[in-house]
């Protein structure tokens, strides 16, 4: 451990929310103009220097809870911070920090020079909120955390608008949906309280066990779905995400997409099998097929819609709609390869898809926008850029060597030792249809010519390069040297399984 | 029958019939009043239940600062819904069979008021009791006085305690939220600088002295009421350990004083009075006060927001100083956010 942390070591889980709420707060102070954009990079990268320590920690000395105020659980807010949270947590702020890193010449163009302070705020207050989702041991809290993220996003994405109008329609539908999604969420922990007059999730999740549950449990359980369902963007109900994600500011698309979708689907995680029961350990049958259908149906529909959008962005929103599906099939079905497989495939997919939506940014902040009928012959004139998208495209298809092929292999052993042959075969058509995507953009780039007027057009600078490349390259080097990160999933998928808190 | 029961059933069915009037009215303006007057109901119903802290919020913000921001977002778009509404049949089957559903998953609660619901007896008890105790850490010397009860009669009033103190992080992040929403406003609302200087001067002239009322009358009672107001606010304010209130409802009241200043006499003269940049500055102070003083028990020895660690001698004493801090913490964010808000969508364009 870094020494000047030392002191500081216990109190971790906390800092990690404080210093990004602490970095939005003063960010119209400190940030005015050009400022915010360093403000915003330290915050972030002080941020991912503690969620390494505090990863460390955990992956020696065991979950971490912190009692907030003093006061002991389930009477007072407890952090709480296991396996699993220390990896989203490292997932959120290391991808946030290189895509924040990335972004100050595309905000530069893409937001008006006088709100740079209260941008730089918003996106340091959206990354606060991911943070204290992960960390919480608390199911109220985790709604008011909710709460901040969501209201957040909602105001970077309507922030697209000088780029595109329908970044307020979007934004708007978006706000609509995600305050539903919101209202039924708190509904379903309203009911859970007075099913056990307890907050604390492990207080709930023993309670809850306990009992028999009954017509309040299930209607709790049943709007917790819903509401998560519309939160991570789970088909049917992600129709707000491609238009929001085309539509926001290229950041905050690379932003949102990495992160945003992976918070929901870890809040699933946490409240299928830490917070409500289980039977021994497992999802009951008809959660399964639910969970297993809506997400088999996602990668299906997800990967179709991609192959006939006419935009990167729109492209890469649809297939994150299928990415969303192999990783919420690989939490249903409770085996322990699958739920390996899943939360790989979290991690992997936050690195690829951060990095594919930094590189279309990178081709609207150089050509106005990234429609396929701009893109023609691109692969010549902006060779780096280009040769990104393609590399990130072979991760989603899950070619062997990329990060993908290693999740997505776990995935389709436990689906098969799970018993689960039909939802296998799922994942390996989606796998087939992102090579057809893919290939759409290799065909666009590289194989048709470029327009005779087409201006001349430079590749992106270095400074906009690197992070796209470290994101892309480091899930390639994942895919080479995966055992300890796998073990690191294992490890992190048992304590989920072993209902432990 | 008794007579509470009779009174709240019939305030429920206001409410409800409030609430469906002001979906189906066409005249927004008639639409934000039907608002209104559902937050006031809504208030009573609260009040009736004991829940007084609530009530007071619910009759500050939804039926006061709410309605107001409201209609003052009417005076830019128009009052006239542009379209016909499209009702859906698929849309009203699905939401009908969410109440059933919701319906379902009630049935099977409590009965109102049931001494052994479980929320009743399991944490509850111990919140009114005040006898919790902190967490040990080596920090705390082994006599450490929380026996007498966690804040020692400083802290009557438990709604105070379990805000402030026992879930302080969720109202921490409640003011962040309420701070969040200012700086989205700044975001989204402020003009496009686009246009040449002189055309927003002229501009914001214009509105100001549209916005100043010309009547004698309304400038000499109504800046009678100011200071009362304010007062008010500031009881509200410091009262919430004692009483229902504190930083959520004296910020709206505090800044119902100065918007009201600036309705009788013009926003250049509020202005005068409490400049902008004080305002813009406050809204991260607020913040600022609740998260430093969690860091300053963290700097002291205890963890986040253990107020007891201010003073290891006295610790209720330190709990009740600690929570008098956020408190003000959250009052100062929320009056100058409602400001920021107001000042928005009275001037900003777009």
């Amino acid at each position: 451990m870094l020494n000047f942390l030392q002191p500081w070591a216990n109190h971790f889980p906390v800092l990690l929310v404080l210093i990004p709420l602490l970095g939005g707060v003063l960010a119209p102070i400190f940030g005015r103009g050009s400022r915010g954009w360093a403000w915003a990079v330290l915050t972030t990268g002080i941020a991912t220097i503690i969620s390494i320590e505090m990863l460390l920690v955990v992956r020696s000395g065991g979950a971490i809870s912190y009692p907030l105020g003093g006061w002991p659980a389930p009477f007072g807010i407890e952090l709480k911070v296991d396996l699993l949270s220390a990896i989203v947590a490292l997932v959120v702020t290391s991808v946030g920090w290189i895509v924040t890193i990335h972004s100050r010449r595309s905000v530069q163009v893409e937001i008006p020079a006088d709100r740079l302070g209260p941008f730089w705020s918003v996106w340091l207050l959206a990354i606060t909120g991911l943070l204290g989702i992960i960390v919480t041991g608390d199911a109220f809290n985790m709604y008011v955390l909710l709460e901040i993220s969501a209201l957040t996003i909602y105001g970077l994405i309507a922030m697209g608008r000088s780029r595109d109008r329908k970044a307020l329609v979007s934004a708007f539908n978006y706000l609509i949906l995600g305050s539903i999604g919101a209202s039924f969420i708190l509904i379903a922990i309203g009911l859970l309280y007075a099913h056990t007059g307890t907050l604390n999730m492990s207080d709930l999740h023993q309670r809850l066990q306990a009992s028999d549950g009954g017509a309040t449990v299930m209607t709790a359980r049943a709007f917790l779905l819903v509401g998560l369902s519309l939160k991570m963007a789970l088909f049917p109900l992600h129709f707000w995400m491609p238009a929001a994600y085309s539509t926001a500011p290229s950041a905050v698309a690379s932003l949102l997409s990495a992160t945003a979708t992976k918070v929901g689907i870890y809040m699933a995680m946490r409240f299928l099998y830490t917070v409500l029961p289980t039977e021994g350990g497992v999802l009951t049958d008809p959660n399964v097929w639910l969970l297993g259908g809506c997400a088999g149906a996602a990668i299906f529909y997800g990967s179709i819609q991609a192959s006939r959008q006419p935009s990167l962005s729109l492209l890469l929103a649809y297939s994150s709609v299928a990415q969303v599906g192999y990783i919420v099939m690989g939490l249903a079905v409770g085996h322990i390869d699958a739920m390996t497989g899943s939360i790989l495939h979290l991690m992997f997919h936050a690195l690829m898809k951060g990095g594919l939506f930094l590189c279309a940014g990178i081709f609207i902040y150089r050509l106005g926008s990234n429609d396929f009928t701009q893109l023609a012959g691109i692969g010549r004139r902006m060779p780096w850029t280009s040769a990104a998208v393609v590399l990130g495209g072979l991760g989603m298809i899950g070619v062997p060597g990329t990060a993908g092929f290693i999740s997505k292999l776990h995935l389709l052993r436990g689906l098969l030792l799970a018993d689960h042959p039909i939802l296998a075969m799922l994942v390996l058509l989606g796998s087939a249809m992102a090579a057809i995507y893919t290939w759409k953009f290799v065909e666009i780039a590289y194989l048709k010519p470029a327009a005779e007027d087409a201006e001349e057009i430079r590749e992106a600078p270095f400074e906009m390069l690197w992070p796209v490349w470290l994101l892309i390259g480091s899930s390639i080097w994942l895919g080479l040297n995966p055992a300890p990160v796998v073990e690191l999933a294992t490890d992190a998928a048992r304590a989920l399984l072993g209902g432990g808190g | 029958m008794d007579p509470v029961l009779l009174l709240d059933v019939l305030l429920l069915i206001l409410a409800v019939l409030a609430a469906v009037a002001a979906m189906l009215q066409r005249d927004l303006l008639g639409s934000v009043m039907l608002m209104g007057i559902y937050s006031l109901l809504m208030a009573v119903i609260w009040a009736n239940l004991f829940a007084m802290d609530v009530s007071f919020t619910e009759a500050s913000v939804g039926a006061g600062a709410a309605t107001v921001l409201l209609l003052m977002a009417l005076t830019r778009i128009g009052t006239r819904e542009r379209s016909g509404g499209d009702h859906s049949l698929p849309a009203l089957v699905l939401v009908v069979l969410t109440g059933v559903v919701l319906l379902y998953g009630t049935s099977e609660l409590p009965r109102f008021g049931d001494p052994q619901a479980p929320a009743q007896l399991h944490i509850a008890p111990h919140y009114l009791a005040q006898d919790i105790g902190k967490v040990s850490d080596s920090a705390t010397p082994p006599n450490s006085p929380h026996g007498e009860g966690d804040f020692g009669h400083h802290v009557p009033n438990t709604v105070t305690a379990v805000l402030a103190s026992y879930r302080g992080y969720d109202t921490m992040f409640e003011t962040a939220v309420i701070f969040s929403a200012g700086m989205c406003l700044l975001l989204l609302l402020r003009p496009i600088p686009r246009r040449s200087p002189e055309t927003v001067t002229i501009d914001e002239s214009g509105s100001t002295s549209h916005q100043k009322s010309e009547s004698v009358v309304l400038r000499t009672i109504g800046g009678m009421l100011i200071p009362y107001i304010l007062v008010f606010g500031f009881y509200v304010q410091m009262h919430g350990e004692i009483g229902p209130g504190g930083g959520f409802q004296a910020g709206v009241l505090v800044a119902a004083a100065f918007i009201l200043h600036s309705l009788l006499f013009g926003r250049t003269a509020t202005d005068r009075w409490l400049p902008r940049w004080l305002v813009d500055l406050a809204m991260s102070l607020g913040v600022l006060l609740y998260a430093g003083t969690g860091v300053a028990c963290m700097a002291m020895g205890g963890h986040f927001l253990d107020y007891s660690a201010l003073d290891r001698v006295h610790p209720a004493e330190a709990e009740a100083l600690g929570m008098t801090l956020v408190e003000a913490g959250v009052g100062l964010t929320v009056a100058s956010v409602v400001l920021t808000i107001v000042r928005k969508v009275q001037g900003g364009t777009r």
